[in-house]
C-alpha cells in the first residue's frame, strides 16, 4: 500500500516537473524569439557575402548528431543500460564540444568581415553568443551525468535528472534550427 | 524497457535524425533556387525541424499522456 502510494507521488511528481521544464523552455523561447525580430528589424533579410555558409552547414550537423546520441542517451538510461547510456551522453559532450569550436573560427572570421559595431554584426555575434552560451551550460549539465559519482544514480523508474538536461540539450537543438536559416540562408 | 522496444525507439531515432538532415539540406536548396524572398520556406522547413525535435526527442506528448513516452 505504502509502495503504491509513493509510486503515485513520484509520477505526478513527474509530471509536474515536465510542465515546469516545458514552462521554462517557453519563457526561454521568448528570448530568442524576440533576437529573431530584431535580426529582420534591424537589417532586414540581408546577409553579408562572407558569411561561411559550409561551416554553418557542418555545425548544424555536429549539433543534430548530438541531439540523436542524447536522445539515445535518455533510451538507454530508460533501459537500464548505463554503459551505453554514459557512452551516448559522452559522445554528446564531444559533439558539442566540436560545435563550439565551429562557433569560434567563425567567430575569428566574423570579427574580420563584419565586426561587433556593424549592424549584421551585432544581430550575429548576439544571436549565436546567447545560443553557444546556452550549448556551454548544456555541456556542463550533460558532463554533470557522466562524473564518476552519479554513477547508479539513474534507474529506469527514475532519471529525471538525466531526462531534464536531455530535454534542455534538445531544446539548444530546436533554437538552432531556426538561428541557422535566419543567419546564414535567409535573402 | 524491453530490448525489442528499446530498438524501436533507437530506429525511429534515427529516421528522425534522417529527415532532419534531409530538411536542412532542403533549406540549402531552397536558399540557392530563390536568390530573394525564400524566407516563407525556410520559417516552413524551420517549423517541420523544430515539430519533429519537440514530438521526438523531446517527448512534447508526455505533457498530455502522463505515460506519454508510449508517443514518442
Amino acid at each position: 500500500m505504502v509502495s503504491e502510494t509513493n509510486l503515485i507521488e513520484t509520477r505526478n511528481r513527474l509530471d509536474i516537473n515536465r510542465v515546469g521544464i516545458w514552462l521554462f523552455f517557453l519563457s526561454e523561447s521568448f528570448l530568442f524569439v524576440a533576437l529573431l525580430f530584431a535580426r529582420f528589424y534591424l537589417d532586414g533579410a540581408k546577409r553579408p557575402a562572407e558569411l561561411n555558409q559550409p561551416l554553418g552547414f557542418a555545425i548544424t550537423f555536429l549539433l543534430l548528431l548530438s541531439s540523436l546520441t542524447a536522445y539515445r542517451g535518455e533510451m538507454f538510461v530508460a533501459a537500464g543500460k548505463e554503459r551505453k547510456f554514459r557512452r551516448s551522453i559522452m559522445m554528446s559532450i564531444v559533439l558539442g564540444g566540436l560545435f563550439l569550436v565551429g562557433v569560434g573560427i567563425e567567430w575569428a572570421e566574423a570579427f574580420r568581415s563584419f565586426p561587433p559595431g556593424t549592424t549584421f554584426g551585432t544581430i550575429f555575434f548576439t544571436l549565436t553568443g546567447f545560443h553557444a552560451f546556452h550549448v556551454l551550460l548544456g555541456l556542463l549539465a550533460l558532463l554533470i551525468l557522466v562524473l564518476p559519482g552519479q554513477k547508479g544514480r539513474f534507474t529506469p523508474e527514475n532519471y529525471w535528472g538525466a531526462e531534464g538536461i536531455i530535454k534542455f540539450w534538445h531544446f539548444v537543438d530546436l533554437v538552432w534550427m531556426f538561428i541557422f536559416p535566419a543567419l546564414y540562408l535567409v535573402s | 524497457m524491453s530490448d525489442e522496444k528499446l530498438k524501436r525507439r533507437l530506429r525511429i531515432g534515427y529516421i528522425v535524425f534522417g529527415v532532419l538532415a534531409a530538411l536542412k539540406v532542403a533549406e540549402y536548396f531552397v536558399a540557392k533556387m530563390f536568390p530573394v524572398g525564400d524566407w516563407p520556406y525556410l520559417v516552413i522547413l524551420a517549423v517541420i525541424s523544430a515539430g519533429l525535435i519537440a514530438y521526438f526527442y523531446k517527448h512534447i506528448s508526455q505533457l498530455w499522456h502522463s505515460e506519454g513516452k508510449e508517443d514518442g
